[in-house]
């Protein structure tokens, strides 16, 4: 079965970009922030990797990450930075860094994510939802 | 206040005076503190929650919950700030009652309801999926930061019960008008560019001849570019460098047109000293494009659209102001080639503008006033 992948961006043409771009290999979900996010998640949906950016409206990347990564729900699902933040280690200070498997920063080679994707996914055992 | 209640104003003359002022102290309107947290099932000892400030009241099962919730509601105008319930071995019927509860009193949705559990298990997980006005499972090492995450719930609930424009998608849906011209510019592509490549075909073949006489090495040059939604293709053209030109390009870094500014990197090098004689001629004319129709032909790109990039080009555009170029079809020529062409100083700015331009309103008709314009600016354009 293909791997669900939750894309969190604002920026429609990124979220765009990346849908038809990851579409071909991944089951994709995209929401416009955190906000999204959460209702999506909250309809009892587990994605297998969520890729987030960082500054959004209503619910922001951090918010969402502290809240996943302390989550005994989402706790196990690995996380992707993709933001166009500067100084990306320094706004995770009061963060755990719990899941994030790397951060990327815009702009980004879109060649270089699809392998990283891959990469996530692979390595990483994701626990069944039943 | 002015405003006219004849209910309440026929309760205030019923009620004894005493009520009244009581009444003027309390809030009016039920308000959730989140100070206050009600705790159901097994007691669980919390010095913790208590030390931060937090009021704990505790309820048996789900009727004394009830009750207790009527109460602080009737006597203190305040809904608890969450609920905590203690999972057992026989949560389902617990579980359905507060389901019901849910969807009777929709002002006590918005309560975050916490699951309270010594170890998660699998049946629980799945409880959150049945049961989705639980919010979370939280466990003892979860009660020091209970009040974060009550408030991230909190935050999103109430933003949810009235949730702006917010999308999530999976498939985009595709209009109608969109098809047509996408059905349109691929016929047009596909007889055009095969129209052409029959008819130049004589002269293709003189190309490739002398290229080879001229210098060591294939006619044709392709390289990885990114077109349309960032896919990446090999894009052909007349060979009109030295074999292994790319490998000088570190050489000739000095000579780079754009090397002032910090914005996206675009090689642009004036008289290159890789470029071989008849090279040079084919660029001046612009026959060195000319592969190009096989591209189109094959798909990767079409007649009108955003100049493919190379990949070092493209990878510093994917910022949230500029992916939106990777939206458009890519293309032989498009906007930043029919206008100001014949300068050679369009800013790297300047291109990307009319990129997204054209990825904003780019329809067949357009695509036939840029084709129809592409002749005038090569006749004007000079060595650019």
């Amino acid at each position: 079965m293909k791997k669900t992948v939750l894309i969190i961006d604002d920026s429609l043409p990124i979220r765009y970009l990346l849908e038809v771009m990851l579409n071909r290999t991944y089951n994709v979900v995209s929401a416009c922030d955190g906000l999204a996010a959460m209702a999506w998640l909250k309809n009892g949906n587990i994605p297998d990797l969520v890729i987030t950016d960082l500054q959004m409206p209503n619910i922001n990347g951090w918010e969402l990450i502290e809240f996943m990564t302390e989550s005994n729900l989402y706790q196990h699902i690995p996380l992707m930075v993709l933001s166009g933040v500067h100084d990306t280690k320094e706004s995770f200070a009061h963060i755990r860094p719990g899941n994030i498997k790397t951060i990327i920063k815009k702009p980004f080679d879109p060649v270089i994510l699809l392998d990283t994707i891959d990469h996530v996914l692979k390595a990483q055992h994701v626990p069944a939802f039943s | 206040m002015n405003t006219f209640t004849p209910e309440l104003s026929v309760l205030k003359n019923a009620a004894p005076k005493q009520f009244e002022e009581r009444e003027q102290t309390m809030p009016r309107q039920i308000v959730a503190d989140s100070h206050i947290v009600l705790f159901v099932g097994q007691h669980i000892e919390t010095p913790e929650l208590e030390s931060q400030g937090y009021k704990c009241f505790f309820a048996q099962d789900y009727d004394t919950a009830i009750v207790t919730i009527e109460q602080l509601q009737s006597v203190f105008r305040r809904k608890p700030g969450v609920i905590i319930y203690r999972s057992h071995t026989d949560n389902q019927k617990g579980l359905n009652a507060w389901k019901q509860f849910f969807q009777q009193d929709s002002s006590c949705a918005c309560i975050p309801f916490l699951l309270y559990t010594e170890d998660v298990t699998p049946e629980m997980t799945a409880a959150v999926k049945k049961y989705t006005f639980i919010d979370e499972i939280i466990t003892t090492k979860c009660l020091p930061k209970l009040a974060s995450k009550v408030a991230f719930i909190n935050k999103f609930k109430q933003l949810n019960a009235f949730p702006p424009l917010t999308v999530v998608g999976g498939k985009r849906k595709q209009d109608h008008k969109r098809t047509v011209n996408a059905i349109l510019k691929r016929g047009f592509d596909i007889i055009v560019a095969g129209t052409a490549l029959l008819v130049i075909s004589p002269i293709l073949l003189l190309i490739a001849a002398i290229i080879k006489l001229e210098s060591r090495g294939s006619v044709f040059y392709a390289a990885r570019r990114a077109g349309r939604n960032y896919q990446v293709f090999k894009f052909y053209k007349f060979r009109t460098m030295v074999a292994d030109a790319d490998k000088k390009l570190q050489q000739l870094q000095h000579m780079n047109q754009y090397k002032n500014g910090d914005g996206p990197v675009f090689y642009k090098v004036s008289n290159d000293p890789r470029v071989t004689r008849f090279g040079a001629f084919l660029r001046n004319t612009s026959l060195d494009e000319l592969p190009q129709l096989f591209n189109v032909l094959k798909g990767d790109m079409s007649l009108v659209g955003n100049r493919p990039l190379p990949l070092y080009e493209a990878s510093t555009l994917t910022t949230d102001e500029w992916a939106q170029r990777f939206l458009a079809p890519a293309g032989i020529t498009g906007l930043w080639q029919i206008s100001k062409r014949g300068k050679k100083e369009m800013s790297a700015q300047e291109r990307i503008a009319l990129d997204i331009n054209y990825s904003n309103q780019h329809n067949f008709k357009y695509d036939m006033w840029i084709m129809a314009n592409t002749p005038k600016a090569l006749i004007q354009k000079d060595n650019v």
